[in-house]
């Protein structure tokens, strides 16, 4: 019944595809400003895709899943809420309360109708019958629930949790071996959770692998495709195994990716960050509403990471895909991700929108310019709130004490005798974040 | 689903690789070789007239015979060569002709146990390890097709890259030989159906065949046995997931396939392993069974049944087992 409805709409959306272009010129034209060397590229791909601005996710009706609150409330696990803001034809993600509030209840409708998410003639009926909604904000294009895998008694990956809304990019942080890959795999159907399940675009991928996989493109672990076979005949194979075929889109992403030239050379010829572009192309050749992007800068130069990162943005603000990215890159996942989920020995530690997690975790951490430096940290640790102050430097110790009681922790030192030269707030990272949670375990 | 674009897919990434065109090599150069070898060794031993020639061999082998010193199998194969050639001699027939046509014949029967055997394994052993090796196995599966239509279009590619090669196998004999003995020859009379009951050759069953008809029989027995040999192929790739462990497998089974029946040619269980049945144009020109009691249609069988029964289990694995390569 779900599916039934989905795929409607679906063929509804490509089937409207002039006039939907129309609407979407003022993204394209956004887009070129904001980045600058990729007009022409940029400009092809918007017109290439049958989907404009945000749209047309399948919008899941029936389905329960797509409300958050049954999942275990990680730190800020509003599920779908998205950090906002990063697409400009959408206003930006009202905090979740708003949802609970009942003047807010025209705001889904004015979102649905922006970002054009579901079709004139049942619109006023979706949004009166669909309170997902209202919860939501935008539909959900992946949802992960409770997975779990073992390999023999090992627990690889326990009990995962998340969703992905349409627009968003989502980080999954992790140091090696802490069940990122395993996740990926599960999330793909390349392995079966033991238990839990994976809905893409309301699809089971177990029940409905076909439907559910139509509406993904993805590079898992390594890019490398057919290095016998040129990039237009890799392109071309892989167009092959789509529903709808996708020969047609061959040009426009080659251009995207800036492989014209040289798409008619085999792929053995190909840099690493060339093959890496074609596998970003070949994951968007099925104009995918969700991307599962496995370590996407790994071995490109930083001129490449930007391109990447610039890109991945392009794709979830103007075209409204859903993006996975998993990262050991903290200042990546920092700058390109609205939300991030951090996992640790397959269980999940954290998970919000990055600028919650960073007031959350690291906003208070105070360094103190004082000496010695060693006293001082003994003297500030009962202060602290839980962790122990930390020895930074010569001179700077860092405590993650609270505001209120710094005139006391000062008072503590000056009685000591300690010189204390200043008191500054300590800018947070994801990366302390990241360190905070896992205990101190390096990406 | 569509199918065919899958199957077009896997065709193309065969016929792509290096390896379809070493098998094309090693077909050519083969083939070559041999017709080489042929002429060679006729132009060294100046021929006579082919009846005095087959008469004296005809005695030469009665003489084996009756020494006694003759291993049980050879004995067989001696009885059933004096036999071979006494018939020939009776309707006044040259035993040994050769003609183009006769090579390309006599490539089905040589080709079928090991050289056809070994360019299916060529093919089958990595078309599905390869993926895994590539590391291409995850956007194969992760794409909107189930993994029953990928293996599938995956054992169709190489059902027509065998097809294909059996065929390019006989044109290339038949080019070959030609070249050397003559292109003419596709009607000429071939006897087949000399069968050996007990120690005895029984004719009853001999008769006289055109060539073209007997060749097309001959190459689609050895077709078929490229077929199941690819078959049991792919399952040690899908299972093994490495090229070269697929590889070594098969090898190892044809091997064993050659000499099994040489050393132990009274161990009656061989005769159920699909390499002891490969030889089947062999059945069909009338040479002794490998075991005795072993049929032609007893040899399909157990193969139709081996191939079944490892496209199977290369389905059931490959549907079940997580890709965590």
């Amino acid at each position: 019944m779900t599916s039934a409805v989905a795929t409607s709409e679906r063929t509804l959306a490509l089937s409207i595809k002039p006039r939907r272009s129309e609407d979407s010129a003022p993204a394209t034209a956004r887009l070129t400003d904001s980045i600058g060397p990729r007009r022409r590229r940029a400009a092809m791909t918007s017109a290439a895709y049958p989907r404009p601005v945000g749209s047309p996710v399948p919008c899941e009706r029936e389905s329960p899943s797509t409300s958050t609150s049954r999942f275990p409330a990680c730190l800020g696990a509003s599920g779908v809420t998205g950090a906002g803001g990063e697409a400009p034809s959408s206003p930006p993600a009202e905090p979740r309360i708003a949802s609970q509030n009942p003047t807010a209840k025209t705001a889904p409708a004015a979102r649905a109708s922006a970002a054009g998410t579901c079709h004139n003639q049942n619109r006023e009926e979706r949004i009166q019958s669909d309170d997902t909604f209202r919860d939501v904000g935008r539909a959900v294009v992946l949802s992960a629930e409770g997975l779990t895998k073992r390999f023999g008694k090992r627990e690889v990956v326990s009990n995962v949790s998340f969703e992905i809304a349409a627009g968003e990019v989502f980080g999954f942080l992790g140091p090696n071996g802490a069940g990122k890959t395993t996740t990926i795999r599960m999330l793909v159907g390349l392995a079966r959770p033991d238990r839990g399940r994976v809905r893409i675009g309301g699809f089971d991928i177990e029940r409905d692998f076909a439907r559910a996989m139509s509406r993904v493109g993805c590079i898992v672990e390594s890019t490398d495709l057919y290095p016998y076979l040129t990039g237009r005949e890799n392109l071309l194979h892989f167009a092959r195994m789509l529903p709808d075929g996708g020969e047609s889109r061959i040009a426009e992403l080659s251009a995207l990716v800036a492989l014209e030239e040289r798409l008619d050379d085999r792929v053995a010829t190909y840099s690493l960050g060339m093959r890496q572009r074609l596998g970003l192309a070949q994951a968007l050749l099925g104009a995918p509403d969700l991307l599962i992007l496995d370590e996407p800068a790994n071995g490109l130069d930083p001129a490449g990471i930007r391109e990447i990162r610039q890109l991945i943005r392009h794709l979830a603000a103007d075209l409204g895909i859903a993006v996975f990215v998993s990262s050991h890159l903290l200042a990546e996942v920092e700058q390109m991700c609205d939300r991030v989920a951090i996992i640790h020995r397959g269980r999940t530690l954290a998970m919000g929108p990055v600028r919650e997690l960073l007031e959350s975790r690291g906003a208070e951490r105070l360094l103190f310019r004082a000496r010695p430096a060693e006293h001082a940290a003994e003297i500030l640790t009962p202060f602290g709130r839980d962790g122990a102050a930390r020895v930074e430097g010569e001179e700077s110790v860092s405590s993650d004490l609270s505001r209120e009681r710094v005139p006391e922790a000062l008072a503590a030192l000056a009685a000591a005798g300690v010189l204390v030269f200043g008191v500054e707030r300590q800018a947070s990272t994801l990366e302390e974040v990241f360190l905070e949670v896992t205990g101190g375990e390096t990406v | 689903m569509k199918f065919t674009p899958l199957v077009e897919n896997e065709i193309l990434k065969l016929l792509k690789r290096r390896r379809f065109r070493v098998a094309l090599l090693i077909l050519v150069a083969l083939n070559g070789l041999i017709v080489f070898a042929q002429t060679q060794s006729r132009e060294r031993r100046p021929r006579r007239d082919w009846r005095v020639e087959a008469q004296e061999r005809v005695a030469r082998m009665q003489n084996w015979e009756r020494s006694g010193r003759l291993p049980q199998t050879q004995r067989t194969w001696v009885r059933y060569e004096i036999a071979r050639v006494q018939y020939h001699l009776d309707r006044n027939m040259d035993p040994e002709a050769i003609s183009g046509p006769l090579f390309a014949r006599a490539f089905a029967n040589a080709s079928s146990y090991l050289l056809l055997p070994l360019l299916a394994i060529l093919f089958a052993a990595d078309i599905v390890s390869s993926e895994f090796a590539q590391g291409t196995i995850k956007l194969l599966l992760t794409r909107p097709v189930s993994r029953a239509s990928v293996l599938s279009s995956k054992l169709a590619a190489l059902a027509v890259a065998i097809t294909l090669t059996v065929l390019l196998g006989g044109v290339v004999a038949y080019l070959f030989g030609g070249l050397a003995f003559g292109y003419r020859g596709w009607g000429a009379p071939v006897l087949t159906g000399f069968r050996i009951s007990g120690g005895t050759v029984d004719f009853a069953a001999v008769r006289a065949l055109p060539l073209w008809e007997d060749a097309l029989l001959a190459f689609g027995l050895a077709w078929f046995a490229a077929l199941t040999v690819g078959a049991i192929a792919f399952l040690t790739s899908v299972v093994l997931r490495s090229t070269a462990a697929a590889m070594g497998t098969m090898l190892a089974a044809l091997i064993a396939g050659t000499i099994l029946p040489r050393v132990a040619p009274t161990w009656e269980a061989q005769r159920y392993l699909f390499v002891t049945n490969l030889p089947l144009p062999d059945y069909y020109s009338g040479s002794p069974a490998p075991i005795a009691g072993m049929t032609l249609s007893f040899s399909v069988v157990v193969l139709t049944l081996w191939a079944i029964a490892a496209t199977a289990v290369a389905f059931g694995v490959f549907l079940r087992r997580d890709v965590l390569a």
